[in-house]
């Protein structure tokens, strides 16, 4: 027993053994391995997007007339499209689109639906109520066909279809803050910053939004995935970002006009798709399990 | 209860005419010419009183809400205006997809409904057995599986190596079952995992939170056999979480329809969606967008209502 005085201690109970880093992130990792593997195969992704020039072998629109339709191989690891194009390459390129097509769809949904739930939960009344009817609306719409014709109406690009997904995730956000702002509005330290004469706006940013974000992060994991998938959906159908650009989406597109002589080449990025949304998914129900252990689900 | 029923139906009513509201402001914002948009036929040909003419005939010269009015009014009616595609009426055209959806959708609703259930009852009674874990695996798989990926392996497995199911066309279940059978398998199996994935989880995170209960341990001590416990006791009360899930899947499942009917040449209104935006047919695609929304806002409206009759701890105010 040295120089802290420890409560516990002296009470001969348990002391909560001292972490380094390591052993904290061992820690975490032996308690949701699975989210824990999640995390770190979504960190991988985003350096394989970001690094994507130096890992990739051949460029992302290198054609090579000669090498049509390659079975997998040394010189082309997951073979060759009908251009002759290296499907490697592809699939490493076609993560910049759906990582961040996924991102700025999370940001663009962000900055919609907080103040929306926050503005609607915090002050109630006919402002809420018209505030809920707007999400609803844009809830009504099947997601995908939302997207679909908002894209149609922008032209679809990178910060289009973005912005698109955004707006039709948008909702989700909304509710989700709303109801955690109920919550909080007659919380005592509310009343407390209220008597103390903090005016709305500051009890809003200050006081609710830092407790209400934990959640957020929840949604925002967990709407990454729908994105994810949604932008996939949208090249699928020809809608998303413009060819040769590559995407996952268009990969399985051009794959299923393919299937009788190239069947192989669906799997690449069907498997990257559905490693990353899975891995979003799983990492928002663990973030769920962490952050919010109250809403705990299976 | 009549005054809550009444005032959410109005509240759904409101949200549909937002709804009619927003894809109207979408369409008419679309980029280039209105008269193309509308009709499908480019104005580059005609003079400058031609075009006026011609806007003029489409209504098109007046103020948008009137635009609106006359449209939503029309609508109303069951007139969703003229196809860009192929100048039939929208509303013709989208009656005569319906059987093929509505046969598509039902199959793959209660294929989904009974999986869902089923499955979430054995692994929340099984908790911890490697069928629990495999029906968590499915589950979070069928999640995260696009419906595309889902329908593209399907297809190269059983259409492409196997031989055993075609893919194309329809056939109306009461004609000949047994081909319509073999036809809806692929894409109804596709779109009824979507809706039994979540419906899974959900049944069962819901049962094993209301075995846990005291009236439970009550109904086991009387001396109940086990099975009467789980169906009679637990299973009425767990349901109540799943029904809203299920309400709320139905967005997903008309989203999935979309994909999974062009994929499978099902020629349904999803199939329909997909034609009119590469044909550009705007008239076409905004009555579907709008028939959509009525669908989804109409069965969460009836979920709504349902839940407040199936558990009587909900306050109506």
């Amino acid at each position: 027993m040295n120089d802290e005085l420890s409560l516990p201690a002296t009470l001969g109970l348990p002391v909560a053994r001292k972490r380094g880093l390591a052993g904290r992130a061992g820690h975490t990792f032996r308690r949701y391995p699975l989210a824990s593997i999640s995390a770190c195969i979504i960190g991988l992704m985003v350096l394989m997007a970001v690094i994507a020039p130096v890992i990739a072998p051949y460029g992302p629109t290198e054609a090579d007339g000669l090498a049509s339709l390659n079975t997998p191989s040394a010189d082309h690891f997951f073979g060759t499209d009908r251009f002759g194009r290296d499907v490697f390459s592809r699939v490493i390129y076609g993560s910049r689109v759906s990582l961040g097509v996924g991102l700025g769809a999370v940001l663009v949904a962000g900055l919609l639906g907080l103040p929306t739930g926050m503005i609607g939960g915090y002050f109630g009344g006919m402002v809420d109520a018209l505030l809920m009817r707007v999400t609803d609306t844009f809830m009504a719409i099947p997601g995908l066909l939302l997207a679909l014709s908002l894209v149609l109406v922008l032209e679809p690009s990178f910060f289009t279809v973005a912005l698109a997904l955004g707006i039709a995730a948008f909702p989700g956000y909304a509710r989700v803050m709303r109801s955690r702002v109920l919550s909080l509005r007659s919380a005592d330290f509310v009343m407390a910053a209220r008597a103390l004469g903090a005016g709305h706006t500051r009890i809003m940013l200050r006081h609710i939004l830092p407790n209400a974000i934990a959640p957020m992060i929840v949604v925002a994991s967990l709407s990454m995935g729908g994105a994810v998938l949604a932008e996939a959906g949208l090249s699928f159908l020809g809608v998303g970002v413009r060819p040769p650009t590559p995407t996952w989406g268009a990969m399985l597109k051009d794959s299923f006009a393919l299937i009788y002589q190239a069947p192989w080449l669906m799997s690449f990025p069907g498997a990257a798709i559905f490693i990353l949304i899975l891995s979003l998914n799983l990492l928002g129900d663990g973030l769920r399990d962490i952050l919010d252990p109250r809403q705990r689900r299976a | 209860m009549t005054r809550y029923v009444i005032r959410s139906t109005s509240q759904s009513l409101f949200v549909v005419v937002l709804v009619s509201m927003l894809v109207f402001a979408i369409m008419r914002a679309l980029p280039g010419d209105p008269v193309a948009a509308l009709t499908g036929e480019s104005v580059a040909g005609y003079d400058a009183k031609q075009v006026e003419e011609l806007k003029a005939s489409l209504g098109l010269d007046r103020p948008i809400p009137v635009q609106y009015g006359d449209w939503a009014w029309d609508a109303i009616r069951g007139d969703f205006g003229k196809s860009a595609r192929n100048h039939l009426a929208v509303t013709g055209e989208i009656r005569s997809r319906l059987i093929a959806s509505v046969q598509l959708g039902l199959v793959a609703l209660v294929l989904g409904l009974i999986i869902g259930v089923a499955f979430g009852i054995i692994a929340a009674l099984r908790q911890g057995s490697i069928i629990d874990t495999l029906v968590t695996l499915v589950a979070m798989s069928g999640i995260a599986v696009p419906t595309f990926v889902s329908s593209m392996l399907l297809i190269w497995v059983f259409t492409v190596e196997l031989h055993w199911l075609p893919i194309g066309g329809f056939v109306n279940i009461w004609d000949d079952p047994a081909l319509a059978a073999k036809r809806l398998a692929m894409p109804a199996g596709v779109l009824a995992m979507t809706i039994a994935a979540p419906i899974m989880r959900h049944t069962r995170s819901s049962l094993l939170e209301v075995l846990r209960y005291d009236y439970i341990r009550t109904a086991r001590a009387k001396g109940l056999p086990g099975h009467s416990v789980v169906i009679r006791h637990a299973l009425r009360n767990s349901l109540l979480p799943v029904v809203t899930v299920a309400g709320l899947r139905m967005a997903g499942l008309l989203e999935g329809s979309v994909i999974v009917e062009s994929m499978f040449s099902v020629p349904g209104i999803g199939r329909l969606a997909v034609a009119s935006i590469s044909a550009r047919d705007y008239p076409t695609l905004q009555a579907i967008v709008v028939v959509f929304a009525i669908i989804t806002v109409a069965v969460n409206l009836l979920v709504d209502i349902l839940y407040t009759l199936l558990d009587p701890t909900i306050e109506y105010s």
